[in-house]
């Protein structure tokens, strides 16, 4: 029997709304557009919840202030808060946003 | 007719209730058909079935009796005769007594042959179940229409009189009762007067049976049916005024109409029908009315909402159906509620009033207040004289204040009525001091009230037949204030600069000066320099508030609306809108030294403008002015910083003038006025070769010509030529023609070139816009002449002459009109010039006659003369001829190509057949340049794609429809053949390059269908473009072309033929660094072909991923996005293997530390953090 489930009832807090960038009419085509922190936050927000059908966004496992980003240095360190205390589930977390990053990020990056 | 056992079977199968209800309805609908049909008499299948009617088995009975009904429902239009319709009605009606059978009725029944047998053996108990088929046998007989036979009237009130008696409907189940209801409704309407013979019983029993009804379908028929009986009993004082009392009890029950549950079902009953029916059922007698009001009005005062609506509605409705009589003793009660009714829904709109747009400021749907009017503007129509004394008398004044502000907006009220109203708002008005009019409720109300006033006007001038004299108090009232208004007003708004304004309040301000200014002229004569005050306030937000948006844009709207309110008419006022608003704008435009941006002051123009035709005839004017003083003050004096504003006026001279002046009719003259003033100007233009400013004027050029009629651009036509003749060396200069001397050395040529002024280039560039934009039939002066010079100035490089020379070609008319010129100068002989020059050309004299080298462009293209330059130009004029010539679909369209694709070949047999007749000696046996052979295949890109110059609709081309697909199967086959042919050196990439053109430019779907054949080429294609920057447009639109191909059908499965090369050129291109779009594209068509089928695609995957892991460093965000998107489509490939080795590689860097709480992460929660 399956045990049950460590935080049966979480806060669903609403999503943010998704901003968008505004598109600047005429780009210079080699300007260089860095990486930020949105741009992060695009890739890790859909990750499901291991144990609940929400994405991480939406439980505020993590947030756009939790991410620091370095990119001149190639450096980025995500801190995420699991829901509840002792939660067992966030080593599969951390490895759940860890691969997406390695997948979503140029190997220059070295993942934190 | 019908075997006995067939029929038997029929109702057997029916009758047998262990049967599917499928099976029983098949059966009826056998049976039926055979009635139908005339191959069984109703006589025959009653006698069949009277085992079924009379048996004492009582479900057998009420099947067989249910049987007979539903056979009876069917056939409603089949004709019956009288004495089979008399029957079964008795024999119906009787069912309705569930106790039949235990009477003996044989006794008193008349005999019936075909009945009395049947009837007879009636048994005995009460019969509940039967009850349902004889409700709807009795309902089928009594629906029946009169050319099918009807029940007569003696059986009908049988029938009734046996309802009556009978049924006692409370009882009954849910279904039987809507039957009973239907029924009863069906009496009344088709048997009134039976019916009501029966007297007050039948109110009696309809009380009995609703009583406590709560099904929403038998209250809907319940509701139907009392209005249909009151008709019964009109009588005031009669049988229905005592039976009143009961009935009002059982209605006012329902309301208001409120499910308890909802059930799935019941949803076919919608609320809002059933509390129309009980309006509708209440509001049928005048009865009701001592009851009915009090209940409404009570319930008004409750706190649901959508009781108070219901019951709004309902005195609506009913206020109407009793009548002003019954109604007066109400009306005190009524305004009262009514006021706390608007009062308190309008509370809260007030403040989120605040949020609305400039386009308009309205109460929030507020359903309660607009019932509310609605009935307030009922019962005032009604009883206009005590309900306006009531409201008059109120004086609860800040109540009214919110009423009558939204009740005077209301136009269908009586004029008397409103005319009170704005005499209790002024009087209102009055008392506040005049600061109070800076405060926002008194300015919401000033303008409402403005506004109010002057719909009011307005709808009286409509209805004509009660209009209003200046001396009405109201204006009287109006006219000792406004000044004082407008005055505060104005200075206000002089003063908004300075202030941070709520948007409200200027809205307001605006809309109420607005309205004042636009009041009409008898009531409220605004003196001219009070009318000059508010147009001197808005001009000048508009010249110095330009930093505030909001107050500029409505500052900018007011002057529109006022313009177009004086524009209408010759007056005083429409004269100083002109000297102080269009004067003022149009000096703007022209004079620079406002601080103003460029933009905003064209913006205002054009909206001014748009406001009157008067205004818009000084504005262009102005405009024009400005553009010539601007284009002088750079070509002659050489002032650079008038370019940009020459360019810019230039451009709103096209895009809104001119579209302008086009839907207005009778304006062409200031098209005439504007070419003619710009051929005027050209001869003192000094050029100070501004490309940009070139081209704005030319557009310009071309779009006013393209615009006039053919009478207009005849003279303009005759202008330009005259112009041209005076001023160009080279028309004179008849040495220089078409043919050009072989002998002539490269300097000299060169030499020439230069030799074109830069002001011959201007004239003669206006002029070939003008031929650019003229009509096929208007009528070109000189055409020989003409088309010499183009083609002598396209052998420059001249290209707007070969653009010229190609809508010559493409508008010459075949059949012409019959002048001269053109009779003995046909296309056809004008192609030959082109083509072939000694043909055509008789007229040549001079020097080169003699020489007898004359050649045509043709030969020239293919390079008979030993200068490339020239070879290049003739290749581009010949080019856009052979444009002209498709787009008409002309034959010789072919000869084009076929010049062109020689170019090609260094060794064709033609070209050296050529040289060997024609001047050998002159050209060295050489191979050929490749910036020739480059442009003979962007040629191809001239053919095939839109221009915006010229050549299109609006320059009134003659475009012959699909020619694009014509030129593309025509061409692509050719071209294949040459390449096949070509060895692999550079002429086979141009050839490439020329395949990649016609790809890119002939439409998709054709491309699509010869994918196959195709996807080599245009692979080819697309690495050939990646090498320059240059062609960065063209790698685009091929790459689109690609990936249209990716997502169709066909298309896909040569994708898959070609899927290696096809992946190796797109991993290549990911690297384009000149335009991000082109990658973008790629990674979405990598990411498209991994959902080709697995086996083609996998062997490829790794060099995909590895691609992938560049794009994810671009510098570009959405390539990065795009390229993250991509490597997650293709990983799925072996997810669970990739997965792995990353879990693998992410525990052995895992290590978890603990956090201590900090007021940062306020969460109760460890923080966890994963550190490599």
């Amino acid at each position: 029997m399956v045990s049950s489930l460590i935080n049966a009832n979480p806060v669903v807090y609403e999503k943010k709304e998704r901003r968008v960038r505004g598109a600047p009419s005429d780009v210079d085509e080699y300007v260089v557009e860095p990486i930020d922190q949105q741009e992060f936050i695009n890739h890790i927000r859909d990750i499901k919840d291991p144990e609940h059908p929400y994405s991480l966004e939406e439980l505020k496992v993590i947030t756009e202030d939790a991410i620091e980003v370095d990119d001149r240095h190639s450096y980025v360190r995500v801190t995420f808060t699991p829901t509840v205390e002792h939660c067992s589930m966030a080593t599969i977390i951390g490895l759940c946003i860890r691969v997406k990053l390695i997948r979503s990020l140029p190997s220059r990056y070295k993942v934190q | 007719m019908v075997e006995p056992g067939v029929l038997t079977g029929h109702i057997e199968s029916y009758v047998d209730t262990t049967r599917s209800p499928n099976e029983q309805a098949a059966s009826l609908d056998s049976i039926t058909s055979l009635v139908k049909n005339g191959l069984l008499t109703i006589e025959k299948l009653v006698r069949e079935m009277e085992m079924y009617l009379t048996t004492t088995d009582s479900v057998i009975r009420a099947r067989g009796t249910l049987l007979l009904a539903e056979l009876l429902t069917n056939l409603a239009l089949k004709p019956l005769d009288s004495v089979t319709i008399h029957s079964l009605i008795d024999f119906f009606a009787n069912r309705l007594d569930i106790f039949f059978y235990q009477k003996d009725v044989m006794d008193s029944r008349p005999f019936y042959p075909v009945f009395d047998v049947v009837m007879a053996k009636h048994a005995v108990a009460a019969d509940w179940r039967a009850l349902r088929g004889a409700l709807i046998g009795c309902l089928a007989l009594l629906r029946r229409k009169s050319d099918a036979g009807m029940v007569s009237s003696i059986d009908a009130k049988a029938a009734a009189e046996s309802y009556l008696k009978n049924l006692q409907v409370q009882s009954l189940g849910q279904h039987d009762r809507k039957l009973c209801f239907e029924l009863l409704q069906c009496l009344l309407v088709s048997y009134p007067d039976e019916v009501a013979s029966l007297g007050e019983d039948v109110i009696y029993l309809l009380c009995e049976s609703i009583d406590g009804e709560k099904d929403p379908h038998c209250l809907m028929l319940v509701f139907h049916i009392i209005p249909a009986l009151v008709q019964l009993f009109p009588d005031p004082s009669g049988s229905l005024a005592s039976f009143i009392g009961p009935l009002f009890e059982i209605l006012g029950s329902y309301f208001p109409i409120h499910f308890t549950h909802h059930i799935g079902e019941d949803a076919i009953v919608k609320r809002d029908d059933l509390s129309r029916a009980l309006m509708i059922a209440l509001s049928s007698t005048p009865l009701f009315e001592p009851s009915v009001i009090p209940l409404l009005l009570e319930k008004l005062s409750s706190s649901l909402p959508s009781a108070k609506v219901d019951s709004l509605k309902y005195l609506c409705y009913c206020s109407i159906k009793y009548g002003a009589d019954r109604m007066a003793k109400h009306a005190g009660a009524l305004w009262s509620s009514i006021k706390d009714a608007i009062s308190t829904s309008l509370k809260e709109p007030m403040e989120l009033s605040t949020s609305e747009s400039i386009h308009g400021l309205g109460f929030q749907e507020n359903e309660i207040a607009s019932e509310a009017l609605v009935l307030l503007e009922t019962v005032v129509m009604q009883n206009n004289d005590l309900l306006l004394s009531l409201i008059v008398d109120d004086e609860d004044v800040s109540t009214i204040f919110n009423t009558i502000t939204s009740y005077g907006s209301y136009k269908d009220v009586p004029l008397q009525g409103k005319q009170s109203l704005v005499d209790i708002m002024l009087l209102c008005l009055r008392n506040p001091s005049r600061d109070c009019f800076l405060n926002f409720g008194a300015l919401y109300l000033c303008m409402e009230l403005l506004a109010a006033c002057r719909d009011l006007v307005i709808r009286s001038r409509e209805l004509a037949s009660n209009s209003i004299s200046a001396h009405e108090k109201f204006c009287c009232i109006l006219q000792s204030f406004y000044v004082s208004l407008i005055d505060a007003l104005c200075s206000i708004l002089a003063t908004t600069s300075n202030e941070v304004a709520h948007d409200v309040e200027i809205y307001f301000r605006l809309k109420s000066l607005q309205i004042l200014a636009t009041f009409p002229e008898d009531l409220l004569p605004i003196p001219k320099n009070v009318f000059e005050n508010i147009l001197t306030t808005l001009v000048a937000i508009i010249l110095v508030d330009f930093n505030q948006k909001f107050l500029w844009k409505l500052a900018l709207k007011a002057l529109v609306h006022i313009g177009s309110f004086v524009g209408g008419y010759e007056s005083e006022k429409a004269l100083s809108y002109i000297s102080v608003v269009v004067e003022k704008i149009v000096s703007l435009v022209s004079v620079d030294d406002s601080s103003l941006p460029f933009p905003l002051k064209l913006e205002a123009v054009s909206e001014i403008g748009a406001s009157g035709r008067n205004h818009m005839l000084k504005i262009v004017r102005g405009l024009e002015g400005a553009v010539f003083a601007n284009i002088s003050d750079c070509y002659v004096h050489g002032n650079v910083r008038s370019v940009e504003m020459a360019i810019q006026l230039l451009q709103f001279y096209s895009e809104k003038v001119i579209p302008w002046i086009n839907e207005t009719e009778g304006l062409e003259e200031i098209l005439l006025r504007f070419v003619t003033n710009l051929w005027d100007h050209v001869e003192s233009w000094i050029s100070r070769d501004v490309q940009e400013l070139f081209d704005a004027i030319m557009m310009a050029m071309k779009l006013t010509v393209g615009c006039c009629s053919e009478e207009i651009q005849d003279i303009i036509l005759r202008k330009a030529y005259t112009v041209l003749s005076s001023n160009l060396s080279l028309l004179v200069n008849k040495s220089l023609s078409i043919s050009i001397p072989v002998q002539l050395e490269e300097s000299q040529l060169i030499q020439r070139t230069e030799n074109i002024s830069q002001r011959d280039e201007l004239v003669l560039s206006l002029f070939a816009s003008v031929i650019i934009a003229v009509q096929p039939r208007t009528e070109i002066p000189d055409v020989r002449e003409i088309l010499h010079l183009f083609l002598t100035t396209l052998l420059m490089g001249h290209v707007p002459s070969a653009q010229a020379l190609g809508s010559m070609i493409n508008k010459f008319d075949t059949k012409s009109k019959g002048v001269e010129i053109s009779r003995e100068f046909t296309l056809d002989e004008t192609i030959d010039i082109i083509f072939e020059p000694k043909s055509g050309n008789t007229h040549n004299n001079g020097v080169l006659e003699g020489n007898g080298n004359e050649m045509g462009l043709a030969d020239l293209c293919l390079g008979f003369v030993n200068n490339r330059q020239l070879q290049v130009h003739a290749i581009v004029g010949l080019a856009w001829v052979g444009k002209g010539l498709l787009l008409r679909g002309h034959e010789k369209v072919k000869d084009v190509i076929r010049i062109l694709l020689e170019c090609f070949m260094p060794d064709s047999s033609t070209r050296t057949s050529n040289l060997k007749q024609g001047s050998s000696e002159n050209v060295p046996d050489q191979d050929l340049h490749p910036s020739i052979m480059k442009s003979a295949a962007d040629a191809f890109h001239l053919l095939l794609s839109d221009s915006d110059d010229c050549l299109n609709k609006k320059f009134h081309a003659i475009i012959r429809p699909l020619y694009k697909q014509r030129l593309f199967s025509e061409v692509m086959p050719l071209l294949q053949s040459l390449i096949k042919k070509s060895d692999p050196s550079f002429s086979r990439s141009m050839l490439y390059r020329a395949s990649a053109h016609v790809i890119s430019d002939a439409p998709l779907i054709v491309v699509v269908t010869e994918s196959k054949k195709l996807m080599s080429v245009l692979l080819e294609g697309l690495s050939i473009f990646s090498e320059g920057i240059l062609d960065k447009d063209q790698l685009y639109n091929l790459l689109l072309i690609l990936s249209g191909i990716l997502t169709d059908k066909n298309g896909q499965e040569a994708v898959i033929e070609n899927a290696h090369s096809v992946i190796n050129c797109l991993t290549g291109l990911i690297s384009y660094p000149h335009m991000m779009l082109v990658r973008e594209t790629v990674i979405q068509c990598l990411a498209a072909m991994s959902e080709l089928p697995h086996a083609r695609i996998y062997p490829m995957r790794t060099k995909v991923l590895q691609a992938m892991s560049k794009a994810l460093d671009d510098p570009k965000r959405a390539v990065r996005q795009e390229a993250a998107r991509c490597r997650h489509a293709c990983s799925p490939f072996n997810t669970s293997f990739l997965f792995c080795l990353d879990i693998q590689q992410g525990i052995n860097c895992i290590e978890i530390r603990d956090f201590t709480r900090t007021k940062a992460f306020p969460r109760p929660a460890e923080k966890i953090v994963t550190t490599g």
